[in-house]
């Protein structure tokens, strides 16, 4: 084996940088704190979306007439298809909810601050890049909800000043949800979305191996903050058993409650209430409030906004404060967000009750 | 504030997950009412039986469905209230109706002295599933196959408007199935004759039994081919009973009964019955087979929502029916 071992590394010289990613030193006060598991649970979440993603892969047919019964056929017919496709929807769930803690635990720790600007620039991508896994995914069982929550989606896109009627063809492919559009959305969902999201991971791990850890903001985990435990196997070990918590957590939502599959989607029909993934419930809520004219202060001003800011945060937060503590503005600032991301999400979810 | 980050975090983390599971945790959780409009949640039991009294009913829930007419100047149908259950074998649903009569006339034979005349109507109860995964009837139900828009009968397709569409019907009906215990299994394909209302109907196959039209066919002046050699006063007349027919035995005002019947076995069988109609109302119950592996019926899958409809009448021909007008959704707890 060694002997094997030994021919392989010669070839390639592999052992050198495999030993140095497995021997990173971690802060004592990181291993510790469950909070920066999260980071390393959402890089689990994908890796078990693209696992189940390329099982599905197998049995799915990407075409208006077969996509729905194909994801019926996982779903009910194929062997441990329920359970597979049962996971894959939680997880993209868990995913949201994973990038989501990360960043609001990177935020309030202010790990976004020089010199780690670009990690926070790739992980506001990456976190964009999870909810486009959302709305892509969500019309590849062609059912109802998939349809019209796409068509009411690309619409939305569509009501965007100036570049709205594009943005709108790019996405459908034409003027109609149809063929075009499922093939686009499925390349975008499997392709595009995958590879993007797989090369940012790549950079926002070596950024955050060039950099190191952010500084501890309690004065207990700073005087942690200079003993060290190697990746592996502590911190791999601890990631690990949180990931396979995941697992079983999500193998038991899936258990409980299989991932739901609505009739085909049917284009004529003219009674069904367009509802989004729950992801997505509190920005429907909000189009509410920006009815007719106002449309694009929520279509386009409001997101633009979020993201802008969420790009130059970086840039504007110069201070050498990171307790957030005594940061108010900006722990007030997302402390606001969240509670009307909450509240938007609850009222939405309670009218389509 | 370390702490107050964790709460709130948690806090947060767990709105998420109740909001994933939020949907399907909306099941259906038993009792006496729909969790769902235009529901039925089939409840699993460990026997299912044709026992309209057995134990389980109590905890199935029950879905009220209201039925209108498809025809213009008609009166609305009773509500039919439905219960399912299954095992790991059947499905077995319930049904209630209010009906004042018992109808077992159905074109029945009556002897004035000189000749026969033919009438009468029966009661029927019939459930309409499409066969493989259909988005038309799952979005727009009956209107989708034997009802389109159109409240002129003429207009009427009563079928599928393509090859690839078939529909399976269970057909229940009160005085040629219910008797001996069987509901007509059968089926609706692509449209053939547009002026043929019926044309779209078929019956599923049969090895042998069924209910046989009582009349020994003569263009002119027809009379029964059969009748009872245990009850002349019979309004149905079982196979097992059928003598011919000798019209010497009849006085005026005698009737025959217009079918002789037997269970059917095949797949026009496939669907048990047990009817009793008392107290003004029908009592169904009705058991098939979640696959039966014939491939002119449905296959229900537990825990896949499947959609229906009903219709219903009252002493009525098929024109006058009353139907479902929503589209129903059978689901599974």
């Amino acid at each position: 084996m060694n002997r094997i071992f030994q021919w392989f590394d010669e070839r390639t010289g592999l052992s050198g940088p495999v030993r140095d990613f497995l021997n990173y030193p971690v802060p004592k006060y990181v291993h510790r704190n469950f909070l920066y598991t999260l980071g390393g649970l959402t890089l689990i979440s994908f890796l078990i979306q693209v696992v189940t993603g390329i099982l599905m892969a197998f049995y799915y047919d990407p075409s208006t007439e077969g996509a729905y019964n194909s994801v019926d056929y996982i779903s009910y017919q194929l062997p441990l298809g329920w359970l597979i496709r049962g996971v894959h929807h939680y997880a993209s769930s868990a995913m949201v909810i994973l990038v989501s803690l990360h960043m609001l635990r990177t935020y309030y720790f202010s790990a976004y601050k020089k010199p780690r600007e670009l990690n926070w620039l790739t992980g506001v991508l990456l976190f964009f890049l999870v909810l486009s896994f959302g709305f892509t995914g969500y019309l590849l069982p062609w059912d109802q909800k998939g349809y019209w929550a796409t068509k009411v989606g690309t619409e939305i896109a569509g009501s965007v000043p100036l570049i709205g009627s594009f943005l709108m063809h790019l996405m459908r492919g034409g003027d109609m949800l149809g063929q075009a559009t499922l093939t686009r959305f499925y390349a975008g969902h499997i392709l595009l979305l995958p590879a993007s999201v797989a090369v940012l991971i790549v950079a926002h791990i070596f950024q955050m191996r060039f950099h190191g850890m952010a500084p501890a903001i309690t004065k207990k985990a700073q005087a942690q903050s200079k003993i060290f435990v190697p990746f592996f196997p502590d911190w791999a070990i601890t990631d690990t058993l949180c990931g396979l918590g995941l697992l079983a957590l999500l193998v038991y939502m899936t258990w409980a409650n299989h991932a739901p599959l609505e009739f085909p989607a049917d284009p004529t029909s003219n009674n069904y209430v367009p509802r989004p993934e729950w992801y997505f419930l509190f920005y429907f809520q909000l189009l509410k409030y920006f009815p007719g004219a106002l449309e694009p202060v929520a279509t386009i001003l409001i997101p633009l906004f979020i993201f802008g800011s969420m790009v130059l945060l970086p840039f504007v937060d110069l201070s050498e404060e990171r307790r957030p503590w005594r940061k108010p503005v900006t722990t007030l600032v997302s402390i606001f967000y969240i509670i009307v991301i909450v509240v938007f999400t609850i009222l939405a979810m309670a009218a389509y009750a | 504030m370390k702490r107050l980050l964790f709460v709130e975090t948690l806090a947060i983390a767990l709105a998420f997950v109740v909001a994933a599971c939020g949907a399907p945790a909306a099941a259906p959780q038993g009792g006496a009412s729909p969790a769902k409009p235009n529901t039925l949640t089939a409840v699993k039991v460990d026997a299912t039986t044709l026992d309209a009294a057995a134990p389980y009913w109590a905890q199935a829930p029950k879905l009220d469905v209201s039925t209108i007419t498809a025809l213009p100047g008609k009166p609305g149908g009773p509500t039919v209230s439905i219960q399912a259950a299954y095992d790991g074998q059947y499905i077995v649903i319930r049904s209630e109706w209010p009906d004042a009569t018992n109808t077992l006339t159905r074109n029945t034979w009556t002897w004035d002295g000189a000749k026969f005349t033919r009438a009468g109507q029966e009661d029927f109860i019939s459930f309409i599933w499409p066969i493989g995964n259909n988005a038309a009837f799952a979005s727009k139900g009956c209107a989708a196959t034997c009802h389109n828009t159109s409240t002129k009968q003429e207009e009427w397709w009563m079928g599928s408007d393509s090859a690839d569409v078939r529909y399976d019907g269970w057909f229940w009906m009160s005085a040629r199935t219910n008797p001996v215990g069987y509901t007509n299994d059968i089926g609706w394909i692509n449209l053939v004759d547009p002026k043929d209302m019926g044309s779209p109907r078929v019956t599923d196959a049969v090895e042998s039994g069924g209910f046989v039209n009582n009349t020994d066919g003569a263009a002119e002046n027809p009379s029964p081919k059969f009748m009872s050699s245990k009850d002349l006063k019979s309004l149905l007349l079982l196979d097992a009973d059928k003598v011919a027919f000798d019209k010497t035995k009849l006085v005026a005002g005698n009737t025959v009964p217009g079918f002789v019947l037997a269970k059917a076995v095949g797949s026009l069988g496939d669907v048990e019955a047990n009817g009793v109609w008392a107290n003004g109302k029908w009592v169904l119950v009705q058991r098939r087979l979640l696959n039966t592996s014939h491939n002119d019926d449905a296959v229900l899958i537990p825990s896949k929502p499947t959609p229906f409809g009903i219709a219903v009448a009252d002493a009525a021909g098929d024109a006058d029916h009353k139907i479902s007008q929503e589209v129903l959704t059978l689901e599974w707890k």
